[in-house]
């Protein structure tokens, strides 16, 4: 499943994938791959993300039941 | 101390060990298959055979320890026990009793009535050898299992 809230995140930062990629000292190509939903980040690397786009875990991975 | 400085982030990491278990057991069962081919169909004297029976024997003997050390049993297949015991025994000797049986037929040309008594009287030993093995390892395991339970314990839960 793709996460549009963290590629939302980052474009409301005005920042490029590798310069998130850079802050949270991991490769393009995994901001990328999270992005798109293949990829699971560790929890370490989740709230790394959080804290350099300034919003919570909820906001980022959080996904509300859809009945 | 790491001897080298890496790069790599989380998922590299996690992809490259995907790549390296995949291979690591092409390699196990390669080097397996090598060594029963050399030794029971092409009857290769042990002495060409050494080498890789020493490698095979350092990953078998390495990943058991490793892994029963962490407290992994079969990869979760089932859990320590006296019929997965059995299984793995029976699974095990019947596997080579049957190359034993076959290798006398064919190499030493050992009429039917003597392979098979041979192939018996190898699953036997090897059924005894390796369900003790088996049961020695899993009393193992589940002491491991039990001790990092304990280490890594919730202080609030062991209080109480």
């Amino acid at each position: 499943m793709k996460n549009l809230k963290l590629k939302a995140a980052r474009a409301g930062r005005d920042l490029s994938q590798q310069q998130l990629a850079d802050a949270v000292g991991v490769t393009r190509q995994t901001i990328g791959m999270i992005e798109s939903g293949n990829f699971n980040p560790s929890l370490q690397l989740c709230v790394a993300l959080c804290r350099v786009l300034g919003v919570t875990l909820n906001d980022l991975f959080w996904e509300d039941e859809t009945i | 101390m790491k001897l080298f400085k890496t790069n790599m982030d989380e998922r590299e990491r996690m992809e490259m060990y995907t790549v390296e278990h995949y291979f690591f057991w092409i390699a196990f069962w390669g080097l397996l298959a090598t060594i029963l081919v050399q030794n029971f169909i092409l009857g290769a004297p042990f002495q060409q055979s050494a080498g890789e029976w020493i490698v095979f024997m350092v990953i078998a003997v390495g990943s058991c320890i490793g892994y029963a050390r962490k407290g992994v049993y079969d990869g979760g297949i089932s859990q320590p026990g006296v019929k997965s015991y059995l299984l793995y025994s029976v699974i095990g000797s019947l596997a080579f009793s049957v190359l034993i049986g076959a290798s006398m037929i064919l190499r030493w040309q050992a009429p039917l009535h003597i392979a098979f008594l041979g192939g018996v009287i190898c699953f036997v030993f090897l059924f005894v050898l390796l369900f003790a093995t088996m049961a020695l390892l899993g009393a193992y395991i589940q002491n491991r299992r039990k001790k990092l339970e304990e280490k890594f314990e919730d202080d609030d839960e062991s209080n109480s």
